[in-house]
């Protein structure tokens, strides 16, 4: 192999070094890019040229700037966002843990169920764990619960968001597949909803044979009387309910693109958020905050109660969403960016063609291929977010995956969808995987200072069990994920 | 090295100004999208010979208008992903090390080679007088591809703020309450 042709091999090679200096990864990404432009045309002008520098722009242009499905991810963040800091999202929590205090670990199904429908949402992976951790573990160590039940259920729970849809991971991997990401939504509904049930019934066995691991919980918790606990569903669980099913549900059943959806769905979010903040407290509904949880951020000017008061504050609120929602999402396109012009100047530099000789060159059948890009994804899940490994392994991996053939195992036309399905559950499982499981790190960082690492470690094993053999289900039986968008959409 | 911060300064408050307008076209861009929404399924009229087509078109104006005046904005606010695992066990004065050079090497010449090419990019759509694909879509998209040029310039902004900043510390000159934003996280 000359210089010229490990030219692509050695940008990996750099990357994956210089990632690790800890330097924003999006500079990283376009720096490196650009580097080996330069390199190349220095070594070799016929292999790149300055006019292909001319072709970036309309790169960037074309695949991100003038692109309806990417329009969807801000407004998706957006709505996450909102939830979360207009407090629906911990009375949703606290609701939940109110009406699930008499099951055996009700606290634990309680995090499970609310990261199934917070999954809805976020699909960020530091976010949800980070906001379940403060929310929930608190109270789950006050309450007696088992370090270890109580780490590993909001980690895993946490995770479960890049895997139901609405998840802006599936939104990104459907763009970069060029494949539709309804179809792509509609084929992780039930593994995702399978691995969420696998959860719950672990959960509920677990609590059933070890009751101390979950102390019940005392019933003074949260509203006494019928009419209270009403007040408090129709507060707090029926409107988020109503919103994500709605967003999901236009989605599926093909009423609505994903952009469409995320707009209407960060519309409903500012509503509730109004509804929670303004409306509500005015006519004197109680607000559910009754385990001293931290208050909901109005601003420093805030200080009364009056209705005008609570309308600052919710413009406060709005205005700190928008503003953070921003953040997030300039550091999504930021990678994006980069990565784009990463895999331009690999694309140029032959960097396909060397892939699939490489890969052809092992000689690995479909099963050897799948099993060899899951184990590279299952490792970069160790050091990396869901949105760099999609971002810069993805349009790499796409030209083997047009390779793959199964037989009869999966449709040739599913096997794209079927993948990145893998692939989602895959990583998910990546990132609670000790010692490296990212999700780990994220909620080693906010949890109360009694929680030890090695807690979590060892409160994560059962549900990588259960992930690995929901990966494994999924692997077996292609119909799991295929099914629904097959009857649904054909 | 005062008077270099003070450009530093200068550079973070411009480039908060444009943060402060640009993080509203995500709220339009919401606001938008549902009345596009509302119009096409609920029949809610469009006014102004507003049609369909261009209302989409706007979506993703307002989505690149929303990313482009926050890259470079983001990475003074420390929002850009990093890959803390060696990082965090550095003594400070390589991790400006690593910032100063990181600038240097990858930031401000990826920033400054983008920007030139997207400029020549968006201005040869004004020449071109260019308008949407669509017939009934939006014109001047010169507007929207200026946005890339603007983006591009704003992180090298960023970077050489970053850069600033970076230098100070190293040389133990940068004002104690800034070290966090230089180099963020918790230190």
């Amino acid at each position: 192999m000359t210089f010229e042709q490990s030219l692509p091999l050695l940008m990996f090679a750099a990357l994956a070094v210089l990632l690790f200096s800890g330097y924003p990864v999006a500079w990283v990404l376009g720096g490196i890019g650009l580097s080996f432009a330069f390199i190349a045309i220095w070594v070799d002008p016929f292999l790149f040229d300055w006019p292909q520098f001319g072709a970036i722009p309309s790169r960037i242009f074309g695949a991100i700037a003038e692109n309806l499905i990417l329009t969807a991810i801000p407004m998706f963040i957006f709505m996450g966002t909102m939830l979360e800091r207009s407090g629906v999202a911990r009375d949703l929590l606290n609701c939940l843990q109110v009406l699930l205090r008499r099951v055996p670990g009700g606290l634990a199904l309680a995090v499970t169920l609310m990261g199934t429908i917070l999954a809805a949402t976020t699909g960020i992976i530091g976010a949800s764990v980070v906001m379940m951790s403060l929310l929930a573990l608190p109270v789950m160590t006050s309450r007696n619960y088992a370090p270890t039940l109580a780490t590993g259920t909001i980690a895993a729970s946490g995770t479960l968001g890049i895997l139901i849809p609405p998840s802006i991971m599936l939104v990104i991997m459907a763009d970069l597949l060029s494949r539709s990401v309804g179809n792509l939504f509609v084929a992780a509904v039930i593994p995702g909803f399978m691995l969420s049930g696998l959860y719950i019934l672990y959960i509920i066995t677990r609590c059933s044979l070890s009751p101390q691991l979950a102390p019940r919980l005392p019933d003074d918790m949260g509203p006494q009387s019928k009419g209270g606990v009403a007040v408090m569903v129709l507060r707090s669980f029926i409107p988020p309910i109503i919103l994500i099913t709605m967003v999901l549900g236009s989605i599926l059943f093909g009423l609505a693109t994903p952009t469409e959806a995320a707009g209407v769905g960060a519309f409903g979010a500012i509503l509730l958020a109004l509804v929670n903040l303004v409306i509500l407290p005015s006519l004197g509904v109680p607000d559910m905050n009754f385990e001293g949880q931290a208050e909901i951020d109005l601003g420093d000017k805030v200080e009364g109660h009056g209705f005008g008061d609570r309308l600052v504050g919710f413009w406060n609120v709005l205005k700190q969403v928008v503003y953070r929602a921003a953040l997030t999402n300039g550091m999504l396109f930021g990678i994006f960016i980069g990565a784009t012009l990463f895999s331009f100047v690999f694309r140029s530099l032959g960097g396909d063609d060397i892939v699939i000789e490489l890969v052809e060159s092992l000689g690995l059948g479909s099963w050897g291929l799948l099993f060899l890009l899951m184990a590279i994804v299952f490792f970069l899940g160790f050091f990396f977010d869901w949105i760099e490994i999609t971002l810069i392994v993805l349009p790499v991996f796409s030209p083997i995956i047009e390779l793959l053939d199964f037989g009869d195992h999966v449709a040739k036309q599913d096997i794209v969808y079927w993948f990145a399905i893998l692939l989602a559950v895959n990583l998910q499982t990546s990132f609670l995987t000790p010692p490296f499981g990212f999700a780990l790190f994220y909620m080693k960082a906010v949890a109360p200072k009694s929680i030890k690492i090695q807690q979590i470690y060892r409160g994560i094993i059962p549900f990588v069990i259960l992930q690995l053999i929901g990966l494994g289900l999924v692997m077996a039986f292609p119909q799991l994920a295929m099914w629904l968008p097959n009857k649904l959409l054909n | 090295m005062g008077g270099l911060l003070k450009i530093s300064d200068g550079i973070d408050r411009v480039l908060t100004a444009i943060a402060k307008v640009g993080m509203w076209f995500g709220l339009a861009l919401v606001l938008v999208v549902c009345y596009d929404v509302l119009s096409r399924y609920f029949g809610v009229a469009k006014p102004f010979g507003l049609n369909s087509t261009m209302v989409q078109e706007s979506e993703y104006w307002l989505h690149t208008f929303l990313f482009a005046t926050f890259i470079g904005f983001t990475y003074i606010k420390q929002g850009h992903v990093r890959i803390d695992l060696v990082r965090d066990r550095l003594p400070i004065k390589v991790k400006y090390i690593i910032e100063i050079f990181g600038c240097l090497a990858f930031l401000i010449p990826y920033a400054a080679i983008a920007t030139w090419y997207c400029y020549e990019y968006a201005h040869a759509s004004f020449l071109e007088g260019e308008a949407s694909k669509s017939v009934i879509g939006l014109s001047h998209i010169w507007l929207l591809k200026a946005a890339l040029p603007l983006m591009f310039f704003l992180a090298g902004l960023a970077g050489i703020s970053q850069l600033i900043k970076s230098l100070a510390g190293f040389m133990g000159q940068l004002p104690e309450k800034r070290i966090a934003e230089t180099l963020g996280g918790d230190l």
